[in-house]
């Protein structure tokens, strides 16, 4: 076994990109999150405030994420979050899943859900549950290839 | 570039990093290619303004039409082998250009700045035909010394009001930089902080900041006089002056990179650099420095792979755990232990 497949599996890392679309202008509970999830090991790429959907695509491409978490509190999850999705389908990019959190209705979670959206976190939810639910969804190594 | 193009960068870059199938054929392919990136290397501070430079430098290049890559490096956590990667949230400028790739890098453990993979990724980004790539280091200060290899031209960036010490020869990055520049110039004690930098070069070099033609009159200071090691290493990277046609000194800089004040001239400066680096042949042997600290690298990892522990594994190798019995028992000596399971490897 030479060094290069040795340990391949356990080199990878779940990568989460952290974004912010819209234009409400905190994200602490953005960075909460990012901070539970670098405290169960895996790589946090954190994008700032007010990005477009178009912006927060290419970044997850660009980074090779294998979610896209996305902080909403100014309402607009409906429209946006769907365009997320659109976005990264025409993109070849279907395989990039979407979690949502922050402030949503809980009438609107299903319509999400059928849009694409994976999970929704609700303001309350602790960061365990955010943690075992990516660990159990990310299937291991599924995503190496050239 | 479009999405597809783009994912198959990103796919290649995670399956080198993360040393997956598949990685010896890319890397095999890529190493062959006739001419690497430029690869610009940005280290200094934390919070010294590294990615909004690299921002700004990104996007001059990328205006010119130019394709650019950046690999920005963040620190991994030590407990949790995560990391939280936020050089991203300063790609405001280039993120409009389509002809620029960035990547965030988590050093994953590594330490010299860098992460164990980045000089094989800038041999990746070379493949995908990337004319330059720009390398911000973790920052940690003088730890970040593994980048004057990897990079052809490596920038330390410093800030006003760090306090004299810490700036100049303390840093250790005296050593390592190509060009120098003092990031927040807007910031009182700018004018203070070049002189510090300037009077510290000033020890080391002499001439004029940039290239410097051979004097006229001979070597003031004979050749015969011993040097340090340190001298002996920045007389390899940029000349001996007396002797050599051309020497370089490193020009100091001012800069607001919020304002992309002093970054046309920024990057002039790097280009002139490269380009009388590669004219002189500095470009090429520093290349060779490169190949052999790989070569280095790689070797120990191939020499220790019986023996190591997979990333994140808690059992010690059985080989070495009754070896790690008997010191932990006050019967052998840990280099009694590394000459015997040395002797036992396979060839
Ligand atoms: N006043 C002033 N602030 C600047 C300048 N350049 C960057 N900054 C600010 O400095 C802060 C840190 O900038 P970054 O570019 O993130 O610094 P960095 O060196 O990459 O930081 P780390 O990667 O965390 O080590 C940000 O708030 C920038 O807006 C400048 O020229 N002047
Ligand atoms: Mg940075």
């Amino acid at each position: 076994m030479t060094p290069a497949t040795a340990g391949a599996a356990q080199r990878r890392k779940i990568r989460v990109l952290i974004a912010k679309v819209g234009l409400d202008g905190h994200d602490v509970g953005a960075r909460v999150v990012a901070r539970g999830l670098l405290d169960a090991g895996m790589e946090v790429i954190y994008t700032g405030l007010r990005r477009t959907t178009e912006d927060v695509v290419r970044a997850a491409i660009e980074e090779d994420v294998d979610w896209i978490g996305v902080s909403i509190l100014s309402g607009a999850h409906q429209v946006l979050l769907p365009k997320l999705r659109r976005l990264l389908d025409e993109a070849e990019a279907g395989d990039i899943r979407i979690i949502a959190g922050g402030i949503i209705p809980q009438e609107d979670i299903p319509a999400l859900c059928e849009n694409g959206v994976s999970q929704v976190f609700l303001s309350g939810t602790s960061i365990a549950e955010i943690v075992d639910y990516l660990m159990r969804e990310s299937a291991p190594q599924s995503k190496d290839m050239t | 570039m479009e999405p597809a193009e783009l994912r198959r960068i990103a796919r290649t870059i995670s399956t080198v990093e993360n040393q997956a199938d598949g990685t010896d054929e890319v890397l095999a392919q890529a190493y062959r290619l006739p001419r690497w990136a430029d690869v610009i290397g940005v280290t200094g501070p934390p919070g010294a303004g590294k990615s909004t430079l690299v921002d700004a430098l990104t996007a001059h290049w990328a205006a010119n039409g130019e394709r650019i890559a950046v690999l920005a490096i963040d620190p991994s956590s030590p407990y949790s082998g995560g990391a939280v990667l936020g050089d991203r949230i300063r790609r405001t400028r280039s993120v409009g250009y389509a002809n620029t790739y960035f990547r965030s890098l988590s050093s994953r453990g590594h330490v010299g700045g860098l992460s164990e993979t980045a000089t094989d990724l800038v041999a990746v980004l070379s493949l995908f035909e990337f004319r330059r790539v720009i390398i911000e280091t973790v920052g940690a200060g003088q730890s970040d010394v593994e980048i004057h290899d990897t990079a052809d031209c490596t920038l330390v960036l410093t800030v006003p009001g760090l306090g004299d010490g810490v700036q100049a020869s303390k840093a250790g990055l005296m050593e390592i930089g190509d060009v120098f520049a003092i990031n927040k110039a807007d910031l009182p004690g700018a004018d203070d902080a070049m002189r510090t930098i300037e009077n510290a070069l000033g020890a080391a070099y002499m001439g004029n900041p940039g290239i410097s033609p051979r004097p006229n009159i001979p070597n003031p200071v004979s050749s015969s006089y011993a040097v340090s090691p340190g001298l002996a290493a920045l007389r390899r990277r940029h000349g001996n002056f007396g002797e050599d046609d051309e020497t370089w000194v490193p020009p100091v800089l001012k800069l607001v990179s919020t304002d992309n004040d002093g970054v046309p001239e920024l990057a002039q400066t790097i280009d002139t650099f490269i380009e009388w680096s590669d004219r002189t042949g500095r470009r090429r042997q520093r290349s060779r420095e490169r190949a052999y600290a790989q070569v280095m690298r790689a070797l120990s990892a191939l020499l220790l792979a019986p023996y190591a522990r997979a990333p994140g594994a808690v059992q010690i190798p059985s080989a070495v755990d009754s070896w790690v019995e008997r010191i932990a028992g006050g019967e052998a000596s840990p280099l009694e232990a590394a000459r015997a399971l040395m002797n036992k490897l396979p060839r």
